[in-house]
């Protein structure tokens, strides 16, 4: 560190920086201050400060003239301990060489971002270990032999930190002597902000007594005290939800989330209540906070690691009166091994230490992108210059449907099964000529022999009572010409629960307590080992692309992320994702995808169930769409069937508010009579009782989602309670109106639970 | 009941598009389509809301229709043709033109089985008699005996999929667990065969293996050929007629129950008393034998999780 020169020196002495931060009070975090370096230095300080009261009255002077914009304001103080280490046309980047704590300063705002709290306030509340946690770069959770663990940070524990200067950044290494733990960090500014990686190379863990359980990068960057900043911190829960500052929190402790859900290689069987709507788990690494809208903001998203990371977010008023949020790795969990089955065991650590590279983005938002859009069109021109997003064919002139045909399901007799048609392949054409929609996106469910609950076959065959391949070609040609696609439905992890067709013993996967992976989705299933899923997967597709022009659409895959602990192949979770990447990648036939996680959505031709707000969690103020804002434009997505809708209207209004097209789950025959069969979970599917319906909702809805579609949204804001605006690259706007009152403005009136489509803004 | 049946029906509809589960509203649904008369819709919608009564009704309804409309030809027919068979029989014995039949079924009688089968026959008016027979080794075999458990466990199934839903105890043919109604069928007759063996060698009872085996399957003959037939008709019963159901199939058991005490009676050649208290101890020796089954099990449970723990912990810790 030595030889980084800090050019502010020369120019001006050291107070200056912290008049000007008074002054300026751009940063509303107050202060570390670093100590007053004119203390004990005798004639050579008072000289050094009166130069400086010098510099500071012309300065003064200078401020009052008024050709001085803001752009033009000195940059914010930088306290002493932190060294430049980077600059780029945007940033300048310091460095705390010992804490590894960092400072960036947005030279187009003046903002100073900062990545941890140097010195405390009166009133706030962090005991040596948070504080410790605030200042240091990084902190980690070691787990000792029993299993129990604990954190400790740069600040707090003794260490060994080496770090040496890299190409736009630092490289340091932190060995945690009491605990023989190492962990390697690198961090880089780059165009859009910071990049901060934990290669997996560099972790060691040298003493057998101590494992390294969690590694915490930069907790407190941009953390915010209460309410003195105006604000929100955006979680990445459902299409997006906001905590906004505030003083007090009615929630009772912290949103801990894992990316992707729990690991069910971890837990074995996922826990199920079927009174209990299940939360929907994390499906984007990404997390942001907005230090006033309008002002700045940063987002920061997990390249590589997420599958082992976790979101974790503390509202002020919980444990500390601190707003922060951030990351954490899982490298090593503690597990109960039971060792009988009336459930006696052990707690133990698992064996072998998760072996993945962590990188994350933190992108550093000014002016008008500072809110949630902003941070959304961030995190989508980041996923297009990775190349996980891709502009769909948006040619059709109208808004796609999803309707998802359940063909039939099986019902016992004696020993064997009985098939009940619920939609056979002329039915479904019947009710498609009776519908007379332009653009539906048609998916096929229970196709298969037997129908929904019989496992599907690894080469294309038909229930025989539906039609024959044949027709189904047909059928799939017919709604191709007429401008909709048609879709398979097709679950490549489950293996369903006491079905043949696959081997418990050898194909499933296993958790790391030896049993095997048990879900539920649809069905309630095992989940194959990867090299069976292939098999199957690859197998299946070939023989579809082989034979028809049709897609599949993925279940479960885009939103179901496990490691698998059979001896024979264990797969990490981490590279379960590119495994799944390239064997879906190389599949011959179009993919849509139920739910899908973010690594998936550049395999997508939709999207399938996007959820409508975010799990309503107490923590959380508001749900916002983040998730389609990244998606507008470029991934058409479906919204959850409407047939199973509490609230219709309010629905069909937050399809038009976030551009999300409308589904339905059809059925030609009585929903009753499959009452009896494991398709009962679809309570409500009647054609007789749903067609007029989705033809009206489709006409309403096209009128107004037709001309925004495959464009960007720029724009989206409350402009009343219950009055929401969405404004699209085009220009148009669509208004939506929840409330029971019409909304006037400016003589455009929208009625009372309808929406608006509008040619310019409001 | 008075209600405005009719007037409800479209907001129960309404319910069903929202969720088709409310069985409530199905009933509710049969209830107006009762009320309108019309039984077809009636009777499926009662179906869904597996309401027995309300099917019943609706079904007493729709075969009250068909009754009044064909009773009259109906009995015409059946009268023209007992003219017909009268007639029949008369110019048949004299002419003797189904002798070549009765011959074929004669010599019929000389295949085994055929002949075991006619003997059922025998057991409706000479219970004691063909006991006997069978003891002294005359008639019956082990085969046949064997099918006629077969044909019985096969008639148990097959009934509970027949019987019509009024009187049936599984709403829909999904909830028969088969497995179960074979192992619940064929497991009282296993062990009755062996306990009755047993206590018959040790209190002095005259029958082998074989002919306990051969007997009882031959006192269950009025299950054999009547259980069939009374769940076939039970779907042209409704409610009002449950007495004929129950009766029948009562009586059908306790038939039964009665050719079972004759056949221990006669087959070990005990008196009434002897045989009272064979009956007793051989059900009480079936009580343990079901008793040790479930201890046996328990213990060998036990063993094997033991066994399982220590390799777990050996694995784990080892």
């Amino acid at each position: 560190m030595a030889n980084l020169v800090n050019p502010r020196t020369p120019i001006l002495p050291s107070s200056f920086g912290r008049h000007q931060r008074r002054k300026g009070e751009q940063n509303l975090l107050a202060p570390a201050l670093s100590p007053s370096p004119l203390m004990g230095r005798g004639w050579g300080g008072v000289k050094a400060a009166l130069r400086a009261a010098l510099v500071l009255l012309l300065l003064l002077l200078a401020g009052s003239f008024p050709r001085l914009s803001k752009a033009d304001t000195p940059p914010p103080a930088v306290p002493a301990s932190y060294q430049p280490v980077a600059e780029n046309d945007r940033f300048q980047l310091y460095v705390d060489s010992a804490t590894l704590a960092f400072k960036l300063l947005d030279k187009g705002s003046n903002y100073l971002w900062h990545s941890g709290i140097d010195e405390l306030m009166e009133g706030d509340r962090l005991n040596q270990s948070w504080q410790a946690f605030a200042k240091s770069g990084v902190s980690i959770e070691y787990l000792d032999e029993k299993a129990i663990n604990k954190r400790v940070s740069i600040a707090n524990t003794n260490h060994a930190l080496k770090v040496t200067p890299v190409e736009q950044g630092v490289s340091a290494q932190i060995t945690f002597s009491d605990y023989g733990i190492t962990v390697g960090l690198v961090l880089q500014l780059e165009a859009d902000g910071v990049r901060v990686e934990v290669p997996f190379q560099s972790i060691r863990e040298g003493d057998a007594k101590f494992r390294l359980g969690r590694v915490y990068v930069y907790p407190f960057l941009g953390a915010t005290r209460g309410g003195s900043v105006p604000g929100y911190m955006l979680l990445p829960d459902g299409t997006g939800s906001l905590i906004r500052f505030a003083d007090s929190t009615k929630a009772k402790n912290m949103f801990y989330g894992r990316y992707y859900g729990a690991d069910l290689g971890m837990i074995g069987i996922m826990p199920f209540n079927s009174r209990v709507v299940p939360p929907l788990p994390i499906s984007f690494p990404v997390f942001g906070m907005v230090h006033g809208e309008g002002q700045n903001a940063f987002l920061s998203v997990v390249e590589k690691g997420s599958a082992y990371g976790e979101v974790q977010v503390h509202p002020a008023g919980i444990l500390t009166n601190f707003n922060f949020l951030h990351h954490a790795f899982i490298y090593n969990e503690a597990y109960f091994q039971a060792t009988n089955r009336s459930g006696a065991g052990v707690t133990t650590v698992q064996k072998q230490t998760n072996a993945f590279d962590v990188v994350i983005h933190y992108r550093f938002l000014t002016g008008d992108a500072a809110n949630y859009v902003g941070l959304a069109r961030s995190y989508q021109r980041y996923l297009l210059e990775k190349g996980l997003l891709h502009r769909s064919d948006t040619s059709n002139p109208n808004i796609g449907i999803r309707l998802e045909f359940l063909g039939g399901d099986k019902e016992k007799v004696l020993f064997w099964y009985r098939f009940v048609p619920m939609t056979t392949l002329s039915q479904m054409h019947e009710i498609l000529e009776g519908l007379q929609l332009p653009n539906p996106e048609v998916i096929y469910y229970g196709w298969q022999p037997l129908g929904a609950s019989n496992m599907p076959p690894t080469s294309l065959a038909l229930e025989g009572a539906l039609g024959s391949l044949d027709d189904l070609r047909a059928l799939a040609d017919t709604i191709v010409a007429n401008g909709g696609r048609f879709s398979l439905y097709y679950d490549p992890q489950a293996a369903y629960w006491e079905e043949a067709g696959y081997s418990v013993r050898n194909d499933v996967a296993m958790a790391i307590t030896n049993v095997n992976l048990e879900g539920y989705n649809r069905l309630y299933n095992y989940y194959f080992t990867f090299d069976v899923l292939k098999q199957r997967f690859v197998a299946l597709t070939a023989d579809v692309a082989a034979r028809m022009n049709v897609g599949l659409a993925l279940d479960s895959i885009g939103w179901t992320l496990y490691s698998d602990f059979r001896q024979s192949a264990p797969l990490n979770r981490e590279a379960a994702i590119s495994a799944y990447q390239t064997v879906l990648t190389e599949a011959p036939l179009p993919l849509g995808f139920y739910r899908p996680n973010d690594y998936l959505w550049g395999l997508a031709q939709a999207y399938y169930d996007m959820p409508l707000g975010d799990n309503g969690y107490i923590y959380t103020d508001e749900a916002v769409p983040f998730l389609p804002v990244v998606l507008a434009g470029y991934l058409p997505n479906y919204g959850p069937p409407l047939n199973f809708s509490a609230n219709l209207q309010d629905d069909l209004l937050r399809h038009v508010e976030y551009g999300i097209y409308p589904s339905y789950f059809l059925t030609y025959e009585p929903t009753a009579n499959m009452l009896n069969t494991r398709s009962a979970w679809i309570y409500t599917s009647a054609y007789a009782q749903w067609g007029e319906q989705i033809r009206r909702s489709y006409q309403w809805m096209n009128a107004l989602l037709a001309p925004v579609r495959g464009q960007e949204i720029t724009v989206h804001v409350k402009l009343a309670e219950g009055v929401f605006a969405t404004t699209y690259a085009n220009g148009r706007q669509i208004v939506v109106n929840y409330t029971d009152r019409p909304f006037t403005r400016d003589g455009t009136t929208v009625e009372a639970r309808n929406a608006l489509l509008l040619e310019g803004g409001l | 009941m008075e209600g405005f049946y009719t007037e409800a029906k479209p907001h129960f509809e309404n319910v069903l598009t929202y969720d088709g589960l409310v069985i409530m509203a199905y009933q509710a649904i049969a209830d107006a389509y009762y009320k309108e008369q019309d039984y077809s819709n009636a009777l499926q919608f009662y179906r869904y809301a597996e309401d027995r009564d309300g099917y019943s009704e609706t079904f007493w309804e729709l075969r009250n229709a068909v009754l009044q409309r064909y009773l009259g030809s109906a009995l015409g027919v059946l009268f023209g043709g007992w003219i017909v068979m009268g007639v029949f029989t008369r110019l048949e014995r004299r002419h003797g033109w189904l002798e070549p039949l009765r011959r074929l079924a004669h010599n019929a009688r000389q295949i085994r089985l055929v002949d075991d089968l006619v003997f059922l026959f025998r057991f409706i008016r000479q219970p004691a008699d063909s006991f006997y027979y069978i003891k002294q080794n005359l008639r019956g075999s082990l085969l046949f005996a064997l099918l006629l458990y077969a044909w019985v466990v096969l008639v148990r199934i097959v009934s509970l999929y027949v019987t019509g839903f009024v009187f049936n105890p599984y709403a829909s043919s999904w909830q028969i667990y088969v497995e179960m109604e074979i192992v619940n069928t064929v497991l009282p007759i296993v062990l009755w065969n062996a306990a009755n063996y047993l206590v018959a060698t040790i209190s002095d009872g005259e029958g082998r293996l074989r002919h306990v085996i051969i007997g009882s399957a031959y006192s269950l003959f009025p299950y054999a050929l009547f259980a069939l037939p009374i769940a076939l008709i039970s779907n042209l019963l409704t409610r009002n007629e449950v007495f004929i159901y129950t009766f029948s199939t009562q009586l059908v058991l306790v038939w039964c129950g009665i050719m079972l005490v004759i056949m221990v009676k006669e087959i070990h050649n005990y008196s009434a008393s002897e045989t009272l208290k064979n009956i007793l101890t051989t059900l009480f020796t079936m009580a343990m034998f079901l008793l040790t089954g479930y201890i046996l099990y328990v213990l060998f449970n036990q063993l094997y999780e033991f066994i399982l723990a220590i390799i777990q912990e050996v694995s784990l810790r080892g």
